[in-house]
């Protein structure tokens, strides 16, 4: 017996220390089930009965969601009703959505009106995609969409296909939605957006057989560039010509793009335009040669003329720096200044090279210049950082086009002003072509000649010290270089430009396509001037150890007698027997106007080495 | 000479008290505004500023922020009465557009009365709503899955099926002043009166300007019996699909 007495408080300790627990759990387990089941009691309905268990909210019970009933009997008698439900208590981030939902703000639809089966509520009972387009069809019947190629893909099971949700939101649909009349840069941008989001996904647009890079090809575009810098206004964003709900292939004679659709489609926002101003293509892979050759081989002719230009002038900038540089470096550990210090008397005597006429002329091109770049550029570079603060400063991409037309038209009245000028040098008053080739190819002319090529040859030798510096008439090769560079720079820029400039009128000369490579060749060719000038000019004339940081003769006009014979030692034997040099004597220039030509001319150089920055930043990091 | 002078200083007079008075006769006559914050602080410091929901009955019932009372901006001059004999009390007038239009035009009927207090709700119950405050349903309708028509749709109907009755619930001033053809003019804060006068043995559209307050009529007006669809967009649809149409004529 006495072994029995642990025993037996043992198995009473068991039992009742079982029955706690049981007892425990079923007080826990009491208000869910218990309430159920008394809310059945009354409420007593196959859907909730069969169906609720069974739904996806089958575990909760009937107070989770009906709270509020503080007392039951007052309930069962109709006075104490529950609140009403708040699923966002549950589902918080959908109701911070939905929060700002059309549909909620202005149309107080709650969350059991689209969900109107909430208690018998599967989870995916069908496919997500199709289960949506029923759901909203039901209020907002749309035979565009239905007929549409996004539809089909989806009824056929297709979840990478847009449904409603995919471009109107599930919770989050917006007011603009509806009214596009009212906000259509808001709508634009949203929607463009969201075509975007799918189309330009690699692994979506592989599984579809899409070309994951159209979006990017689009990018590149006017249309494209202008969207991306944040100023969608007046550009076609995806749907101007895809259209909103009825996107069928271009090969469905029932797609806005379908060419006999192109016209129609096209004049929505542009009028007045030959037919044949649709071949415009707008997104092209310019790298396609079987496509698009003539992108192809523009691409590969503008890039072959880039890379040739600058790498010829890198070379010499940088062996030009080298022999200078080496050379100063030389003297100065010598102890022997330059010759141009040591003028004294005469040799200080102030010699016109540029004309007031010619200065205020370079002047202008150097305003019209900037305006082009800083106007242009940010459309080029469109997602770079500085380009939306650029685009800023011309208060939007519209102003900044309005500038840079400005801008354009100053050039092609100084370019226009500069070929009169050049025919009157060749064909003076009352000489008419009598000793025109001898002006032509003579020393005083820009044209390029034999001594510019022996000049060049002499130049390189100087470069790696095998000669002397050979000795310059009144213009250098670089210096024609210059010259004729802003004439093929007006006839590639200016003439894409004109076309680019109302494309409409255009088409009545070329088909559209030729807008494409205008387009091409525009943006090719300013960014070969932009990076001639602010590296290769910059640094001829002004970045050159001995006249760094600037040379102000493009603005004062003069400089002395010695430097005449120096750097240009055959225009001054020319010069020197005649009367002519004596025509040429100029007072030594005024403070103000120093002052004046070092503030500009800084200020410019400064600016144009930010904007190669910025250029340069773009070309690798974007 | 004298004389020249002296017209010229008539017409100054007369030329310069509307430049002058009117901008500051305008923004006069207009109640302060308040944000929904700055009321939902107003109401938790108990300052028990009285609401009013200056939408249809129909509407007010199914959603305005608690302790509202409906007044429709269109009646407020008939039924100033029902405002409080205190012309220092604290109100709250709000409306469903972000322009808070109707209670503009209901507090001005509350100012010209004398009401000294009268606010307006800045963007009306949406911004209240999209602050996330809350609000009450009296008499909730339920939303049933009615499918909206779209203007050319609409206008098919209207051409080939003779029964189709368009139903215009914009007040009747708006409705003056341009309509579909055809359509007759049932205004929403009249609906709840009126919903029998409309034919039931006629599929009806109902039309209003935005096609922000159809779909609550729509289902008003179903759960009475009627076959009722709204227009898509109301009449901003219908015109922008007017303005389109005339815009590819003259095009061609």
């Amino acid at each position: 017996m006495r072994q029995g007495v642990p025993s037996r408080i043992f198995s009473i300790l068991f039992l009742a220390v079982t029955a706690a627990f049981l007892g425990t759990l079923c007080i826990a387990e009491r208000p869910a089930w218990g309430a159920a089941l008394d809310c059945l009691s009354c409420h007593d309905d196959y859907r909730y009965r069969a169906e609720f268990p069974k739904s996806v909210h089958g575990d909760n019970s009937c107070t989770s969601c009906h709270t509020g009933i503080t007392d039951e009997k007052r309930h069962s008698e109709g006075e104490g009703k529950p609140a009403a439900v708040n699923c966002g208590s549950c589902h918080e981030d959908i109701a911070r959505e939905y929060r700002q939902n059309f549909h909620y703000v202005q149309l107080d639809f709650r969350c059991n009106d689209c969900h109107r089966n909430i208690h018998s509520l599967r989870p995916r009972a069908k496919k997500a995609k199709a289960a949506i387009i029923e759901k909203c069809t039901e209020c907002h019947a749309n035979e565009e969409y239905v007929a549409s190629g996004h539809a089909e893909a989806v009824l056929k099971g297709n979840e990478d296909a847009a449904a409603c949700s995919d471009c109107h939101g599930l919770h989050s649909t917006q007011v603009f939605h509806t009214s596009l009349e009212k906000y259509p840069e808001e709508a634009r941008e949203f929607y463009s957006r969201n075509c975007k989001r799918c189309h330009a996904d690699p692994a979506l647009a592989k599984r579809n057989n899409l070309n994951p890079r159209i979006v990017a090809y689009y990018e590149q575009t006017y249309h494209g560039k202008v969207q991306g810098i944040g100023y969608p206004a007046n550009v076609a964003g995806c749907a101007d010509c895809h259209t909103t709900h009825n996107i069928l292939p271009k090969e469905d004679p029932r797609s806005s793009i379908h060419p006999s659709h192109l016209v129609e489609n096209c004049g929505r926002c542009h009028s007045g335009f030959a037919p044949r101003f649709v071949d415009y293509k707008a997104h092209p892979d310019y790298r396609d040669r079987r496509l698009y050759p003539s992108l192809f081989w523009t691409f590969v002719a503008m890039s072959g003329l880039l890379a040739g230009t600058l790498c010829f002038f890198w070379l010499h900038t940088v062996l030009w720096w080298r022999k200078t540089y080496w050379e100063k470096h030389r003297m100065e550990k010598a102890g022997v200044l330059p010759q141009a210090l040591l003028a004294k008397g005469e040799g200080l005597q102030q010699i016109q090279r540029f004309s007031p006429r010619e200065r205020v002329m370079h002047v202008l091109l150097i305003l019209s210049f900037f305006t082009l770049v800083m106007t242009g550029f940010p459309l080029k570079y469109y997602d770079a950082a500085w380009s939306k603060i650029l685009i800023g400063f011309w208060s939007g991409a519209h102003q900044a086009g309005l500038f840079h037309r400005g801008a354009a038209l100053l050039l092609i009245a100084i370019v226009a002003y500069v070929a009169f000028l050049s025919l009157r040098f060749l064909f003076p008053k009352g000489q008419g072509r009598r000793g025109f080739l001898g002006r032509l190819f003579g020393p005083a002319s820009l044209v390029p000649n034999w001594k510019d090529w022996e000049d060049m040859k002499g130049m390189a030798l100087w470069f790696l010290d095998r000669g002397e510096m050979p000795k310059f008439d009144r213009w250098t090769y670089w210096e024609k270089f210059d010259f004729w560079a802003v004439f093929w720079g007006m006839f590639a820029i200016g003439s894409s430009g004109i076309l680019l400039w109302v494309p409409e009128w255009s088409s009545y000369l070329l088909p559209g396509w030729v807008l494409n490579v205008a387009s091409l060749v525009h943006s090719e060719e300013a960014l070969l001037a932009a990076l001639f000038i602010f590296t290769v000019h910059f640094f001829n004339t002004h970045f050159i150890p001995n006249k760094f940081p600037m040379d102000r003769i493009i603005f004062t006009g003069t400089y002395t007698l010695e430097d005449l014979k120096e750097q240009r030692p055959l225009e001054y034997d020319r010069l020197k027997d005649g009367t002519r040099l004596e025509s040429m004597k100029r007072p030594y220039p005024g403070i103000p106007l120093k002052l004046l030509g070092a503030t500009f001319g800084l200020a410019s150089l400064l600016l144009g080495l930010v904007l190669l920055g910025h250029i340069v930043w773009s070309l690798f990091y974007t | 000479m004298r004389r020249i002078f002296h017209q010229g200083l008539l017409w100054i007079a007369l030329l310069f008290p509307p430049l002058i008075f009117a901008p500051a006769g305008a923004t006069e006559m207009g109640a302060k505004r308040v944000s929904p914050q700055e009321l939902a602080q107003m109401l938790a410091e108990g300052k028990q500023p009285l609401l009013v929901n200056n939408m249809g009955l129909i509407e007010c019932l199914d959603h305005s922020i608690a302790g509202s009372i409906c007044i429709p901006s269109e009646e407020l001059e008939k039924r100033i009465g029902e405002l409080p004999p205190d012309k220092n009390r604290l109100m709250v007038f709000y409306c469903e557009s972000e322009t808070a239009q109707k209670s503009c035009e209901a507090s001005d009927v509350a100012v010209r009365h004398g009401y000294t207090a009268a606010y307006v709700l800045n963007g009306g119950l949406p911004a209240w709503k999209r602050a996330g405050y809350a609000t009450v349903a009296a008499e909730r309708i339920t939303r049933r899955a009615i499918a909206s028509v779209k203007a050319p749709a609409l206008r098919k109907m209207l051409t080939e099926r003779a029964a189709v009755l368009a139903v215009d619930i914009r007040s009747e001033i708006a409705f003056q002043k341009g309509h579909i053809e055809s359509a007759i003019n049932l205004p929403m804060y009249q609906l709840h009166r009126r919903w029998r006068e409309l034919p039931l043995n006629r599929p009806l559209i109902l039309v209003d300007s935005r096609g922000f307050r159809t779909p609550l009529a729509a289902n008003y007006l179903a759960e009475r019996g009627y076959n009722v669809r709204p227009l898509f967009g109301g009449m901003t649809s219908w015109e922008a699909m007017l303005a389109k149409e005339k815009k590819d004529a003259k095009r061609k």
